[in-house]
């Protein structure tokens, strides 16, 4: 069976808890090190010195009883143990023979103090039976090794000192420890505390509910994570309304030329239609509404390409007048139609890179929207200028009888209508400015409409001028 | 040609490395005090009139003493970590021969008859007899460590004493069997056989804690211990020449003189740890083992002549030439 890994939680734990035990223990070791590294040199160098300063009292030959009271009445008064040696056999003095006596002064020992050298032991002592700071100073009469003063104090002693300082650092450190440990565990709660909220947001989501969010309590990384969790979050939730919002305008379009085209047939073939007239009258209303269905079909399939970019454009250097000229040309007989006047006002001499079957759209759509909604005897203006050295503006102004200001933001979205009932009734998809948009948007421009009621609407199509 | 000369140098090159090495020679005329010094493993000798350093052999071999052989001139060195003993000739500087004895010899000692020697086997635990040629001729099993040996004036006795044992051993010789023992006190080491006295001293270090003060005198003929002399600290070494007896204590780094008959004359404090000294022409020369140096001192007088510097550790003194009071009687390890 796989162990059950850890949690962020226990690991974030585990490592603040890992940094805090180390660290406490490294410092107590050092302390100790330092402590008793400091404490023994200085305990080592005042036996040296007492060793040296009884030592010159000797001045050479054997070691005279006075010389030996006198280390002794020191060694009562010293804290240290002085010990003056001077039996041959504790001094090695047999020591080419394999005697099977562990003297006091071992061979290498009695080579050092035959030198003149001062020893010094720091360890177990298997004579004194513990562990020992000591010091041994020659007493040497030329070569003669007559003795030698052994001063050494127990390292017990020592360690009574460093004993003390852990007795009030241990308790100390642990409870700093026990409190750190408390201090981390809140601390990887804090942290992986939004994480696992994100968890639970993020199944609910999975389950359809878009409305859940995080509540963010810090600024750092984890905090800022929730806030793109909970912007992502708002996105899909309002593309999901989008979506629905746009099955439900595709369904209410589709629904009334259906019923037109089921009502008239139902009544053809009922027999309700009496005369020859009547019946030319109801198939022609069968096949306007068709027309508006197939209309609206191509619409959004158009619109689906673009926005799924499935079908690229074909952007080629274009002459943006004559595309605009070409476009009007087919409007004729519309604008005659509804006496309208066109006036143009076009710069010949900028080129646009662009696709031109759907610039062509966009005019057309602009067109048709300008043509449907100027009443007659009304005028449409188009203008096209350069804005700045990169940039060309296009205008199609009409006087028709615009649009309220509160309705403006929602122009080019899909399926929106400034006056539903005769939008429809003029045979407009709801779609062709979400086209536009869409086209222009794909060409690296911008569209914004300016209205006043009752005067008239003007669109502003913004596109980069082409460079070679 | 150019080729065959090349051949013939590179031949006697190979020769010259083949030969074993060299140690400088001394003179047969020269009379030699031969120094084996411990510490560093060397040889040292000196003229023993003029005192100069004849020769420096640094064998950087753990030797431990030597003996001298009849003839003046062959020198066998022993070690107790060397599995051989090395016999040279000190007059070519060249080693002889090398006797395979294994580990463990302690002891040396050429009989006063000029036929054989005595190793002393602290692994075998016995006396193994060597002729002169290297060949062995016989073992006697003793003590653990046999480290004094000592004998009478004809060689047919073999007293051996032994370190740790607490036991002396009277060897037959001819017969190659101990022919009693006695006890003595543990550590002992270092002695004197008095013949004529009948007497056997016996020095030693102590044990324990306690140094050795006393010099043990054994009756030769019962084995039984007679008296006890003051020599403090630490007796090990004895010479007796025409001058009387004399009697070195290491732990006090001193030299007593007693007169024949065993009462103290005179003393003198000599050298740093020494453990041995030897006696020729009116002299004694001690080796103090701590500041390497060989004291020569009067016997008569007991006055210090001279002080002569030797290798580190001089532990065993010899004497090459005619007159060689107390080479008997010194005490081989």
């Amino acid at each position: 069976m796989r162990p059950r890994s850890m949690t962020l939680m226990q690991k974030i734990w585990l490592t603040i808890s890992m940094g805090v035990i180390v660290t406490v223990s490294f410092s107590y070791f050092l302390l100790n090190y330092f402590y008793q590294k400091l404490y023994v040199d200085k305990v080592e160098q005042t036996l040296i010195e007492e060793g040296k300063n009884l030592a010159g009292d000797y001045h050479g030959g054997p070691i005279t009883a006075s010389y030996r009271k006198q280390v002794e009445w020191y060694n009562e008064k010293s804290t240290a143990e002085v010990l003056l040696v001077n039996n041959p056999r504790e001094l090695s003095a047999c020591l080419p023979f394999q005697i099977d006596y562990d003297s006091l002064i071992s061979e290498s020992d009695r080579a050092k103090l035959l030198n003149g050298d001062i020893v010094t032991k720091i360890g177990y002592e298997k004579r004194f039976g513990h562990k020992i700071m000591g010091i041994i100073v020659p007493l040497l009469d030329e070569h003669r090794l007559e003795g030698g003063l052994y001063l050494y104090i127990p390292l017990a002693s020592i360690q009574d000192m460093t004993k003390e300082v852990a007795d009030i650092w241990i308790p100390l450190a642990l409870v700093f420890v026990v409190m750190l440990l408390a201090v981390g565990k809140r601390m990887a709660r804090h942290i992986a505390g939004p994480l696992k909220e994100m968890e639970e947001v993020a199944y609910k989501m999975s389950q359809g509910d878009y409305k859940a969010q995080i509540p963010i309590r810090t600024d750092d990384e984890v905090g800022r994570l929730a806030k793109a969790f909970n912007v992502m979050a708002r996105s899909i939730d309002e593309e999901d309304m989008r979506k629905r919002e746009f099955l439900a305008n595709v369904s209410h379009e589709l629904r009334t030329p259906l019923s037109y085209v089921k009502g008239y047939s139902e009544a053809i073939l009922e027999g309700m239609v009496k005369t020859k007239d009547d019946e030319e009258k109801y198939v022609r209303l069968i096949h306007r509404e068709a027309s508006r269905m197939e209309r609206l079909v191509r619409d959004l399939l158009d619109l689906a390409q673009l926005e799924g970019k499935s079908v690229p454009l074909r952007k080629v250097p274009l002459v943006f007048s004559q595309v605009i000229e070409d476009t009007l040309a087919k409007y004729e007989p519309f604008l005659c139609e509804k006496q309208l006047s066109l006036t143009t006002d076009l710069n010949p001499d900028i080129i646009i890179e662009g696709d031109g079957d759907r610039i062509e759209q966009v005019i057309h759509n602009l067109l048709d929207n300008a043509i449907r909604y100027t009443p007659n005897g009304g005028t449409i203006h188009v203008q096209l200028e350069q804005t700045d050295p990169r940039h060309c503006q296009l205008m199609i102004r009409d006087s028709g009888k615009g649009i309220p200001k509160e309705k403006l933001p929602f122009l080019g979205q899909r399926f929106f209508r400034v006056d539903e009932a005769r939008t429809r009734k003029e045979g407009g998809t709801g779609l062709g400015l979400a086209i536009v948009k869409q086209i222009i948007y794909l060409h690296g421009g911008t569209v914004s409409f300016s209205s006043e009621e009752g005067k008239g609407t003007a669109v502003f199509i913004h596109l980069p001028i082409w460079t070679e | 040609m150019r080729l065959v000369c090349a051949l013939i140098v590179s031949f006697c090159v190979l020769l010259a490395g083949c030969e074993s090495e060299t140690l400088p020679s001394i003179s047969r005329q020269i009379e030699t005090l031969i120094s084996v010094n411990v510490k560093d493993g060397s040889v040292t000798f000196f003229d023993l009139y003029k005192g100069t350093t004849v020769a420096q052999w640094n064998l950087k071999q753990p030797v431990k003493g030597g003996a001298l052989f009849p003839d003046g001139n062959t020198l066998l060195l022993y070690g107790d970590e060397l599995d051989r003993v090395y016999v040279y000739d000190v007059v070519t500087g060249k080693l002889k021969n090398e006797w395979k004895t294994g580990k463990g010899i302690v002891s040396a000692l050429v009989s006063n008859d000029g036929n054989r020697i005595f190793l002393a086997d602290g692994r075998r635990k016995a006396i193994r007899m060597f002729q002169m040629n290297g060949k062995e001729s016989g073992e006697i099993k003793v003590g653990s460590q046999p480290l004094t040996l000592l004998q009478n004036s004809t060689g047919t006795r073999l007293y051996v004493i032994d370190f740790y044992d607490e036991k002396a051993y009277v060897i037959d010789v001819d017969k190659r069997q101990v022919m009693d023992t006695f006890s003595v006190p543990k550590f002992v080491f270092g002695g004197l056989l008095r013949e004529h006295e009948q007497e056997l001293w016996v020095g030693g270090h102590g044990s324990g804690s306690t140094v050795e003060t006393k010099i043990h005198v054994y009756s030769l003929k019962t084995g039984k211990l007679l008296k006890l002399i003051d020599a403090p600290d630490m007796p090990v070494n004895f010479v007796e020449t025409n001058e009387g007896v004399f009697g070195l204590s290491h732990g006090s780094n001193m030299v007593r003189k007693w007169s024949k008959s065993g009462q103290q004359e005179a003393s003198l404090t000599v050298g740093a740890n020494p453990f041995t000294m030897i006696g020729a022409n009116g002299r004694l020369y001690v080796a103090s083992y701590d500041s390497d140096e060989i004291y020569v001192i009067d016997e008569r007088t007991l006055r210090i002549v001279a002080r002569w510097k030797t290798g580190k550790g001089p532990f065993q003194l010899l004497i090459r030439g005619e007159d060689v009071l107390g080479k008997e009687n010194s005490v081989n390890r």
